[in-house]
């Protein structure tokens, strides 16, 4: 009476968390934050092989130290094109996006190019950092960031370039207290995650723990 | 005068001892559900910023060490009779946990070492500091993967004693604590 009482309970609170996981997980969806993590590691581990790693928080200049120093260093196209790819994607990382796929190279490529950008002068600097356009591949279909935001990105960089460089710099994000709260989507991925792998690993360890008991009990059964 | 004195020492040493108990599984509660939610936070370095993002790292290396010291025995016995069941649970759990020990430490020296508010300043070269923050970025999605399964094997402990000592004073919640854990006593 007891057990199927616990029994009883413990199927509703599972329930209960597959509802908290689903529900959590189709507002995710739709907020553009549901992303695959492997996918994201790789993403970051096809990135690792610039000189100066990632940037940070702390380090990725705003909107308007970008272009500026974007001006300041690009002579020629190519090089001003570099700095316009190396500081649009970690922007592009962090921007949401509303959806999700897996696109090719080449309908990428095609998208951005219909959107007036330059691929390959951005192709050929990111060739020269020891990247390809596979980084931005994995972008946007990690669904961080749509090919029209991103090429809104690569373009408007370059185009708004005077009038940003005008502006003042933003606020050091080297503050104690510098909480930004527009980017709470993401911590809530963190925990929606988590409880999608406990979700996981109750229903996998059923048929796991099934089948070592089996392989327990061919090893103690008598051998005749 | 040395009557009295003798005499209240009768007393003292009649009064029987009261040691207040401390209840490990309730820090353990406490302090992995601080633990869970620090790394959740702490996880998105663009949601705090920097600064808080490196102070609430470091807090997070003294918790996790916390932690480890808190489960030390479990630990210890685990490694002396790693190989005597290996078709067990716990020696999943076991490898599971020393590889979220060998990316948390990693995760934590090199965001050590990277650090630029923490007012350390070691003056790395720039090639060795890219490789770092990129050591430190993949460490921590990779922690997220291996926490995850850490917080999904340990599901049935979490449920059992947040219900018991975060809602136990609920009185419907209190009850089932108390009968549960009766019935499991009679077993």
């Amino acid at each position: 009476m007891a057990r199927s009482e616990k029994n009883k309970r413990n199927r509703r609170a599972f329930f209960i968390l597959v509802l908290v996981v689903i529900v959590g997980g189709g507002w995710l969806w739709s907020q553009g934050e549901l992303r695959n993590p492997l996918q994201s590691t790789a993403m970051l581990i096809g990135q690792s092989s610039g000189e100066a790693g990632f940037a940070m928080v702390g380090e990725r200049p705003a909107p308007g130290e970008m272009v500026a120093s974007s001006e300041t260093t690009a002579n020629t196209d190519a090089s001003s094109a570099a700095e316009t790819v190396s500081v649009a994607e970690p922007a592009a990382v962090e921007a949401a996006a509303s959806s999700t796929g897996t696109m090719t190279l080449e309908t990428l490529t095609a998208e951005l190019a219909a959107a007036g950008v330059d691929i390959e002068s951005v192709s050929a600097t990111m060739a020269a950092e020891g990247r390809s356009l596979e980084n931005l591949l994995s972008v946007v279909n990690s669904g961080r960031v749509t090919v029209a935001e991103l090429a809104s990105r690569l373009n408007g960089e370059t185009t708004s370039e005077t009038t940003a460089a005008a502006q003042p710099p933003a606020a050091s994000s080297t503050a104690l207290l510098d909480i930004r709260w527009e980017e709470l989507d993401s911590v809530a991925y963190n925990l929606w995650f988590m409880l999608a792998a406990t979700v996981v690993v109750i229903v996998v360890s059923r048929p796991v723990g099934w089948l070592v008991n089996r392989i327990k009990r061919a090893q103690l059964a008598p051998t005749v | 005068m040395a009557v009295q004195l003798f005499s209240r020492k009768s007393v003292a040493q009649e009064r029987p001892i009261v040691r207040k108990q401390i209840n490990k599984t309730r820090w353990n509660v406490f302090l992995d559900l601080l633990l869970t939610a620090t790394f959740i936070v702490e996880l998105e370095e663009h949601f705090l910023g920097l600064a808080l993002h490196e102070l609430v790292g470091l807090f997070f290396g003294g918790a996790f060490i916390l932690h480890i010291i808190l489960h030390w025995d479990w630990i210890v016995n685990l490694t002396r009779t790693f190989f005597q069941k290996l078709l067990h649970e716990s020696r999943f759990n076991y490898v599971l946990n020393i590889l979220l020990f060998v990316a948390a430490a990693l995760v934590t020296v090199t965001g050590i070492l990277i650090s630029r508010t923490l007012g350390l300043q070691l003056g790395l070269e720039q090639e060795l500091q890219g490789t770092m923050k990129s050591l430190h970025m993949i460490g921590s999605e990779l922690i997220l993967v291996i926490v995850a399964l850490h917080v999904a094997l340990h599901w049935k402990w979490i449920k059992a004693n947040a219900v018991k000592y975060l809602f136990g004073w609920l009185p419907k919640l209190g009850k089932r604590a108390v009968a549960a854990n009766t019935a499991k006593v009679n077993s």
